[in-house]
């Protein structure tokens, strides 16, 4: 037998053919399988391919080289095949765990045989036991011991990284939240908004129930203010214009909640006392409304088209502290962006300006807006009235 | 003598008795390095992949499955190891294609397919052996000239004497498969144990 050449490139484990079996069936594959064709010198190898062949060339793989070769070398693989008696034999030794005086005594003889030829193969010098065997136990243990302190270098590891990922993940819930946040908020401003609406739309249809009672006229305690100051809210009904509005809840044309918006966390939903006829302080108010001024005072539906009611006047809250007004802020109700307004025809509306189109602005008296025009400043005292039945002047 | 099975043994090792896994590798030393040097060719690389199977055994004895027998797995992963290690050498197993063929004997040739008849061939006989290194490396010799797959399968149910339903088993591969493998292994390693008696070799 000639040397086998063990080196390859490719390192695959498939059989393959010897150099010179390789170039007899390049060159049968040259001449398209005319072994007549074919050089003297491969000729002897190239006929025993086409033996190989034949079985193959049914199923129509010949003449693919590689394909061919890969064919043949598995072939070869399987050849040459053990006698019916010995694969038999083989069969029942091993069915036998490899004992022959378990087989059949017709093929103890062939059992024999494939012992022996086991006995040949597994009895080999096994070497020095106790050497391989503590180093095979140094290698596990070098093993182990790498592992501990791997083991130990990624707990440490994870510890720095532990706070890293606390504070990642803590800036991604803080962009998180900022980013989310404005939506949050102007969600829930949206909502307080819907809710202030509904409650004018009710302060409508109550003040709709009380004017049709009441030759039309909008609801009031008092006949006047005549030199009176009516910032003084839980000071009496001759002393504060919002006991007027309270009127609306006090003979149950509305629910106190209807007159507490959303926006005012100091408004009672419900009164302290049934005997209550006015909010008890100035925050607990949530809507200002037209300052009840005697005869002067609009009606309801009346030709002249004027303001009733609107969110809390900002200015008035500054003005009762003695504090300089912004005339142009609009109402803390809604953040500043704006305020609802309630007309006596029983229109509302959203002014994100305290000033109307026709310049009137609704927190103060015209006479005041005159002379802050002219003075660029000046206060309100809680004692002005409206210029007359159309200038639009609420207060608290 | 540890009388425990090997799979106790595994199963001791894995609560913490680190000796029991000496004796798991003192009992199954001899068989396996043999097996491994007939795998390999190579006393050297079986010593190295011995040391790289029982390290496997190591790190996978959490896996084991007590209810399986820890002999086949052992042989299963250094089988695996070895194919590991002729890969990483590159080495790639060729055919003489025409030496087999009418110069061996032992049999005959019927439609171009040669038939090992055992009775006809002088199986290597340890007592009768004058030299058994001299035997040992005829043996080796004929092993190594198989390719990798009959020579795995042969080493495999030579070592552990399975049955093939078991080795079908561990290797995972059909029954029928297993059968025909075997048989041609042990055909091409008899005819190429005969051919070395001959001297009829390199």
């Amino acid at each position: 037998m000639k040397d086998a050449r063990n080196a390859s490139a490719d390192g695959e484990h498939a059989p393959a053919l010897s150099a010179a079996d390789a170039a007899a069936l390049d060159a049968l594959v040259d001449a398209g399988f005319d072994l007549e064709a074919v050089a003297d010198e491969h000729r002897g190898r190239a006929e025993r391919i086409v033996a190989l062949l034949d079985p193959l060339r049914d199923a129509g793989i010949a003449g693919s080289a590689r394909l061919v070769e890969d064919t043949l070398a598995h072939a070869l693989g399987l050849e040459p095949h053990l006698c019916a008696d010995d694969a038999a034999a083989l069969d029942a030794w091993l069915e036998a765990d490899g004992d022959p005086s378990l087989v059949p005594q017709a093929m103890r003889a062939r059992a024999e045989r494939h012992r022996a030829l086991a006995d040949a193969v597994c009895h080999c010098d096994a070497g020095d036991r106790e050497a391989l065997v503590d180093r095979t136990l140094a290698l596990v243990q070098a093993t182990i011991d790498r592992d501990a302190e791997s083991l130990a270098f990624e707990r440490a590891a994870r510890r720095r990284v532990r706070f890293a990922d606390v504070a990642s993940v803590a800036a991604v819930l803080l962009i998180g939240a900022s980013v989310l946040w404005p939506v949050l908020s102007s969600v829930r401003d949206q909502a307080r908004r819907i809710a202030c609406a509904a409650n004018l739309h009710g302060a409508a249809n109550a003040m709709s129930g009380y004017a049709s009672l009441n030759q039309n006229a909008l609801p009031m305690v008092t006949a006047s203010y005549g030199g009176g100051t009516w910032w003084n809210v839980g000071k009496g009904p001759d002393r504060s214009n919002s006991a007027n509005l309270y009127t609306l809840a006090r003979e149950k044309y509305l629910s106190l909640s209807s007159l507490a918006c959303p926006g005012n966390p100091n408004a009672p939903t419900v009164p302290a006392s049934p005997e209550d006829r006015d909010w008890r302080t100035l925050d607990e108010v949530s809507y200002s409304y037209r300052v009840i001024s005697g005869p002067q005072t609009p009606r309801w539906l009346d030709r002249t088209r004027v303001l009733v009611m609107a969110d809390r006047s900002p200015v008035v809250q500054r003005a009762v502290r003695g504090e300089r007004v912004n005339p142009e802020a609009s109402t803390p109700n809604h953040g500043g962006r704006g305020q609802h307004l309630l007309f006596n025809d029983g229109a509302t509306e959203w002014h994100a300006s305290p000033v109307l189109p026709n310049g009137d602005n609704i927190w103060l008296p015209r006479s005041l807006e005159r002379v802050l025009h002219q003075l660029s400043g000046g206060r309100l005292t809680g004692r002005e009235l409206p210029d007359g039945p159309d200038d639009a002047f609420v207060g608290p | 003598m540890d009388p425990r099975t090997d799979e106790q043994l595994v199963e001791a090792y894995r609560t913490g008795e680190s000796d029991a896994f000496r004796t798991l590798i003192e009992r199954h030393h001899d068989d396996l390095l043999r097996f491994l040097i007939r795998l390999t060719g190579d006393r050297a690389a079986a010593d190295d992949v011995f040391q790289e199977t029982f390290l496997q055994i190591h790190l996978s004895a959490d896996s084991f499955d007590v209810d399986r027998r820890f002999r086949p797995w052992l042989f299963t992963i250094a089988a695996n190891k070895a194919r590991d290690y002729l890969r990483r050498k590159g080495r790639r197993q060729e055919m003489e294609l025409s030496a087999p063929v009418g110069r061996a004997g032992g049999g005959e040739e019927r439609g171009g397919v040669q038939f090992v008849d055992l009775m006809e061939i002088d199986v290597p006989a340890p007592d009768a052996a004058a030299d058994a290194s001299e035997r040992d490396r005829l043996v080796q010799r004929a092993l190594d000239d198989l390719p990798l797959p009959l020579r795995e399968i042969l080493l495999l149910a030579y070592f552990q004497r399975l049955s093939y339903a078991q080795i079908a088993d561990d290797l995972g591969i059909p029954l029928g498969t297993v059968k025909s493998r075997l048989h041609a292994a042990v055909a091409a390693f008899a005819r190429k144990w005969k051919a070395s008696q001959n001297g009829d070799d390199r």
